[in-house]
């Protein structure tokens, strides 16, 4: 019976993660990211102010995430909802709550820090696509773990051996963030994409209207 | 009454039937539920769940709203903050009498 209880409420706690959706909108944020970076190494090569352009840069990264959820809503309210219902964000401590936040704000000062430290480091070092994807595969095993999705481990393997090619070839500051940024794009991408196809031929919406 | 007489006779009864146990599973995980996913969920007729939600909804554990999305008319259920402390309650219930019940091997 306890195991009943468990099992209903990972269910639901993993329902974010049933269509793959959420996947495939990290993936673009990531490929948005990598051009984020070519731009910035175009930047550099044109001399154009970069405080000016590093700013609208950024701004644009903002809009995308805004529009990237916003069409992530309206995705899953067309072929989600239909066929496997509605569940809106689950509840969370206040204490749980701070917690996220604060671990959320340490992995991206970390990450932030790390790509401040590429880009303007006279001697490129090599090892930062390789920490930056063991700190982002770090955090989708958690998500495994919570979610009990097998899939996330080895979208977290993929991202670490991903993190350490790019780290081995060292093709240079910039171009290793935009590299590892875009691959770890396609495989939030390739992932969601065939949980997304699985989920389309498993889940038929019902015969009859909701109650 | 014995210690673990009184613990089975304290737990829950509005909760402890298996169905409404796993419907306030799932309204414990979600912030909001629509009935559609409680359908699929429990695997439940619909004449069911509604009585299931009714009883619920009477001890003023969940409850309901009736709303549309667009022009699709919807139900989203929620518990209730009483909901929510006695289903915690009824957890720690259902723990402690596992608990202590006797192991397979003695």
């Amino acid at each position: 019976m306890k195991n009943t209880v468990d099992t209903a409420i990972r269910r639901t706690q993993a329902y974010w993660y049933v269509d793959g959706l959420a996947e495939i909108t990290v993936g673009l944020l990531f490929v948005v990211i990598s051009l984020y970076f070519l731009a910035q190494a175009r930047i550099k090569t044109l001399s154009i102010n970069p405080i000016l352009t590093n700013f609208s840069l950024l701004v644009a990264i903002l809009l995308v995430l805004w529009v990237l959820r916003q069409a992530l809503q309206a995705i899953k309210a067309r072929l989600t909802y239909p066929r496997t219902g509605y569940v809106a964000a689950p509840h969370m401590q206040k204490s749980l709550r701070w917690q996220r936040y604060g671990i959320t704000a340490w992995l991206a000062l970390v990450c932030i820090s790390l790509v401040i430290l590429a880009l303007h480091s006279q001697t490129s070092p090599s090892w930062v696509p390789l920490l930056t994807g063991a700190v982002i595969g770090l955090t989708i095993l958690v998500l495994s773990y919570r979610s009990r999705l097998m899939r996330f481990v080895f979208l977290a393997c993929a991202l670490v051996l991903i993190g350490a090619l790019v780290s081995f070839i060292n093709p240079g500051q910039t171009l290793a963030m935009a590299l590892s940024s875009v691959a770890n794009g396609a495989c939030f991408i390739i992932s969601g994409g065939v949980t997304l196809v699985q989920y389309l031929h498993g889940a038929q919406p019902p015969a009859e209207a909701d109650l | 009454m014995n210690r673990e007489t009184q613990r089975v006779a304290a737990i829950d009864r509005l909760i402890h039937e298996p169905s409404r146990m796993l419907i306030m599973s799932i309204l414990y995980a979600g912030e909001q539920v629509g009935f559609l996913y409680l359908l699929n969920e429990t695997g439940l007729t619909k004449g069911n769940l509604s009585n299931h939600i009714s009883r619920l909804e009477q001890g003023n554990y969940i409850q309901v709203e009736k709303s549309f999305r667009g022009k699709v008319p919807q139900t989203l259920l929620s518990i209730t903050p009483q909901g929510r402390s006695a289903f915690e309650t009824y957890r720690k219930q259902l723990k402690l009498l596992a608990d202590s019940l006797p192991s397979s091997d003695s």
